[in-house]
């Protein structure tokens, strides 16, 4: 952890709830949740299904916002932002990990690589393939980058998730079970891919019910029907 | 390079090349109806002006007595007039067999090589006939039995028949075409009109104004100053015709043709653009979740609208180069059928680059239109909305729904109960869905009803006479010679005597309007009953100077008004008149309607018969020509002449011939909707099919048979196809009863006589039954194909 992220946490929750109304009624997904997250720290947030999981990492991301509370990101304060900025925001500031992989199926695994790079501009054109050919190695599937989704295992797809996940350098990286769909062998290899980005100074949240990758994390929240324990 | 999201542009087009053929053929559709009415359109309305402005026409035609040369070169010589040309018309009688005989219309003319107005082309023989000789108009050729290098048999009123060469044929284009009116035209010199035994005292002035020829009121003025100078100079004009200046003859029947071609291309256009609209809104819930990722990557909704955007671009752009080209192709193919119906020739097939470049304009922006609602709304969903799509979508079914339709079908089978809530699932899709399929069978039930109407008004018409010949004598006859000649022939079974006379109007300056006919039963008629009315009311028998005029009168007299009291002249005498009604003729000429009794005592001719009209024994056109032949003989036999002979077979035959052009277009037209309907609706069907393989793979999954899901899903099918075919019914009443409205207004000058087209409905009801079963049988029957674990996996 650096003296800098002690000093300014990258990630501020405060007081958030998110409530979902369905024909059944309403149900608070999230109960007045306050966190904070430091930059380059390794988080792992743990719980049980419909413990809130993936809704608290929706909120950090902007997939969805918060019906009460602030989630404040650097110095954006998601809530206020419209669903155009946060695409923006997100493609550059947070790469994010699926637990089904989600590669487009019609693009090849460079060109999915590439695909954030062209929707938010950072980088020329001309170094696109470049950039995206050194995350493919960076992650061990350079010699798939021609092939389809389709033809890739599962740790090849998830390791090119997690490239394309890094194709705009974003300094959080969020992962939803990243190894809910894999075997324990390559699961333990998606791991050591996440602890080298820790080593290049990125901030990594991990969604997992996995106790054993929770406890390889730098620090654990745990939530129970949608507090932190 | 091409960036990696316009790859996967390309991608999706590739990869689902049935759904891409579709959107491509769907839009070919749109663009290529509307291509082919703005590009005939283009070519018909230059090339008919051509036509007509090629014939130098004349401004405006006096009917005068005869102008001697000097008097015709001082017309000639007025500052207002450009040109002036006297010519004579003459109606007689051509024999087109034996002891049959056809209507003429015979131009004389006295110099052919000096033709100022109203100019004609040769097409075939001599350019200029000789004494005896006789040009004939081509269109008149065959329906005078003719044939250029032989003789014809002519006979004008007063005249001997007269055998002449049938010495040449001319195109005369600024004339309506002769198959059409159903009497030839001949052109022909004085000295021949001599040898017919034909000597006019009555000459038409055609003259051409020096400034301003377009404006009618110019015209009006001058010719008016004309009329003055030359009753100044001791002769009478009884009759002035100024026609629309610059509108050939038959812009009418142009512009009813062209409006029904709009109607058709626009709905077309519209069923184009609802399919597109359909088919892209497949398009994005196929690919929401990709969406939600490409928005999770950094996507901004106006980077994926862009995306989609430009997705319909490329198929549009593809569709045009189908569709444009097979546009002009077609635009010049029924411009050449419409000019050689309507007897014009077609100089240049050009079309106009404005035109092309409309026809583009509107071919780029009707899709990008269609597409903007499903686009905008597939691309504004959420990150998380779209990653939470599992291709079965929670609608938002209600209890309530639920409820009515198990309560409603309790006693159906579960499937069948299932196919129901299946079908108002996604209550959006279905409205697109039978959106489309509705329109298609619009289209083809308006075009069903548009026919039924227009052959349903002939009828009508037809109905009106309950007799089978009309014959029309030169001079007046005794009505007990003419039972004695007509009465006594083999095939007769019925007969009456009718008075008649012709008859103009006139006016308070003392000149008179376009002279017409007046046929006039007796009060007590069985013959003729009353016929379909325009406004005002039929004869009753104890009218007296009441006068049923028809609507081809009122177009020239259009101030005329339901009880008016008009002036007009027959036989010399002005008698006053009240119009009573005004009856629809459809295309016949301009006539009127009295009781024979009064018109017999104001014409003094109590007694007398102008007309006969005979039932024939039997209907068959075959006997009906051997009576005629048989009254054409034994009147003659008895040294009784006859004007003309009407057989209403032969009449009914003249009104479904003019009806010939618009009845081809819309048979065509239907085929066309059919496949167009038929291809929105497989095509619908099957994406709404295509996409629920998902579904599909869980039902089976969890025990459903290929069989029971194969019957809801073509139960669902049907139902759709149903519902659509009852809302095509609703809409295509009040569209057909206005096309019918403005097509009758366009064409006879009077609404049609509305029919539904029971065949029509029916027709695409079958249609739409079994179309709809193919559609979605096909991909359903794919989906049950499919290993449960792929159906499952199904993007």
């Amino acid at each position: 952890m650096s003296p800098q992220s002690k000093e300014q946490p990258l990630i501020n929750l405060h007081a958030v709830k998110k409530t979902f109304t369905t024909s059944a009624g309403t149900f608070d997904a999230l109960k007045d949740i306050s966190l904070s997250i430091n930059k380059n720290e390794f988080v792992s947030i743990v719980g049980k299904s419909g413990s809130g999981k993936s809704t608290l990492l929706n909120m950090i991301t902007g997939i969805d916002k918060p019906t009460t509370g602030e989630v404040v990101i650097g110095d954006k304060a998601i809530q206020t932002m419209s669903e155009n900025q946060i695409s923006k925001w997100r493609g550059t500031t947070i790469g994010i990990v699926f637990q089904f992989f989600q590669l487009i199926p019609t693009l090849s695994v460079i060109e999915n690589v590439m695909l954030p790079m062209d929707f938010c501009n950072l980088f020329p054109i001309s170094l696109r393939r470049e950039r995206a050919m050194s995350l493919l190695e960076q992650v061990g599937i350079a010699d798939q980058r021609f092939k389809f989704p389709n033809t890739l295992s599962g740790g090849q797809q998830q390791r090119a998730a997690i490239a394309r996940a890094l194709a705009n350098d974003p300094p959080l990286v969020m992962a939803d079970e990243p190894t809910g769909n894999l075997d324990s062998a390559t699961s333990k290899d998606i791991f050591n891919i996440f602890e080298e980005l820790i080593c290049n100074g990125k901030t990594l949240i991990v969604v997992t019910h996995d106790q054993e990758i929770a406890s390889r994390c730098s620090r654990t929240i745990k939530l129970v029907d949608g507090l932190i324990a | 390079m091409f960036a990696s999201r316009w790859r996967k542009l390309a991608r999706d087009l590739s990869v689902n090349k049935m759904r891409t053929t579709f959107v491509v053929l769907a839009i070919c559709i749109g663009i290529f109806g509307i291509s082919v009415v703005s590009n005939s359109y283009s070519i018909l309305m230059r090339e008919m002006d051509k036509n007509y402005m090629n014939t130098n026409p004349a401004s405006a035609t006096l009917v005068t007595n005869q102008l001697n040369d000097s008097e015709v070169q001082k017309v000639r010589n007025l500052p207002y007039i450009k040109d002036a040309e006297q010519r004579e018309k003459v109606v007689g009688r051509v024999q087109t067999g034996e002891n049959e005989w056809k209507d003429i219309w015979l131009y004389v003319i006295d110099d052919f090589n000096d033709i100022r107005l109203n100019n004609f082309t040769s097409e075939s023989g001599k350019a200029v006939p000789g004494k005896g000789e006789v040009l004939f108009e081509r269109k008149a050729l065959p329906l005078a039995k003719a044939v250029v290098g032989q003789s014809v048999n002519i006979r004008v009123p007063g005249g001997k028949p007269t055998t002449l060469e049938l010495s040449g044929s001319v195109h005369d284009p600024g004339l309506a075409p002769a198959w059409m009116e159903g009497y030839a035209y001949g052109y022909i010199t004085q000295d021949t009109l001599h040898l017919l035994g034909e000597t006019p005292d009555i000459s038409e002035l055609k003259v051409l104004v020096s400034e301003d020829a377009m404006n009618k009121q110019h015209i009006q003025d001058v010719t008016a100053q004309l009329k003055a100078s030359l009753e100044k100079d001791g002769y009478q004009v009884t009759h002035i015709e100024i026609p629309r200046p610059g509108k050939h003859p038959h812009f009418d029947q142009m512009a009813t043709l062209l409006f029904l071609m709009e109607v058709f291309g626009l709905l077309a256009l519209l069923l184009s653009g609802v399919l597109v609209a359909n088919l892209i809104t497949a398009i994005m819930e196929q690919q929401t979740q990709q969406i939600g990722i490409m928005k999770a990557v950094g996507a901004s909704s106006l980077q994926i609208a862009g995306l989609y955007q430009a997705m319909v671009m490329v198929l549009t752009v593809t569709a045009m180069l189908a569709s444009i080209p097979a546009g002009i192709i077609g635009g010049r193919g029924y411009a050449w059928v419409a000019a050689e119906i309507l007897n014009f020739k077609i100089f240049s097939y050009q079309i106009p680059h404005y035109v092309l470049l409309f026809e583009i304009a509107l071919g780029l922006l009707i899709p990008a239109l269609a597409a903007i609602i499903p686009i905008g709304k597939g691309s504004r969903i959420t990150v998380r909305e779209a990653i939470n799509d599992y291709g079965i979508k929670q609608e938002k079914y209600t209890n309530d729904t639920r409820d009515f339709l198990t309560k409603t079908f309790k006693r159906l089978p579960r499937p069948f109960i299932l196919s129901l809530r299946n079908t108002f699932r996604k209550r959006g899709r279905l409205i697109f869905t039978m959106l489309v399929i509705s329109i298609g069978g619009t289209g083809f039930i308006v075009a069903m009803n548009i026919y039924a109407s227009m052959y349903n008004t002939v009828d009508e018409r037809i109905n009106a006479f309950q007799y089978d010949i009309q014959v029309e004598f030169d001079q007046p006859q005794r009505p007990e010679l003419i039972e004695n000649t007509i009465g006594k022939i083999a095939g007769v079974s019925g007969l009456e005597s009718w008075g008649g006379a012709s008859i103009s109007r006139v006016y308070k300056d003392g000149t008179t309007g376009n002279s017409f006919n007046i046929m006039a039963p007796p009060s007590a008629t069985k013959l003729l009953t009353a016929p379909p009315m325009y406004s005002g009311r039929w004869l009753r028998p104890d009218d007296e100077n009441a006068i049923v005029i028809n609507q081809r009168v009122l177009s020239s007299e259009p101030d005329i008004k339901i009880g008016n009291e008009i002036i007009l002249r027959v036989n010399k005498m002005d008698t006053r008149w009240t119009v009573v009604g005004i009856s629809k003729e459809l295309m016949g000429r301009p006539g009127s309607y009295a009781n024979s009794e009064y018109l017999s005592k104001v014409l003094h001719k109590e007694g007398y018969a102008r007309n006969a009209v005979i039932v024939t024994d039997s209907h068959n056109p075959s006997s009906q020509a051997a009576v005629a032949k048989r009254i054409e003989r034994d009147l003659a036999d008895q040294g009784i002449q006859i004007s003309s002979m009407i057989k209403i077979i032969d009449y009914q035959k003249a009104l479904e011939d003019h009806l010939l052009i618009i009845a081809t277009f819309l048979i065509v037209m239907s085929v066309l909707v059919i496949i167009v309907g038929g291809l929105g609706l497989a095509t619908t069907i099957s994406i709404n099919t295509l996409e629920r393989t998902r579904e599909i793979g869980i039902m089976r999954a969890i025990g459903a048979s290929p069989r029971s899901l194969t019957a809801i899903i073509v139960t669902e099918g049907i139902i759709i196809g149903l519902l659509s075919w009852m809302v095509a019914i609703s809409l295509s009443w009040p569209l057909s009863k206005y096309i019918s409205y403005k097509f009758g207004m366009i064409f006879f000058e009077a609404p049609l006589e509305f029919a539904a087209s029971a065949s029509g409905i029916m027709i695409w009801f079958a249609i739409v039954i079994v179309f709809a079963a193919l559609a979605s049988f096909y991909p359903s029957w794919k989906a049950i194909k499919m290993p449960v674990s792929a159906a499952i996996s199904y993007e």
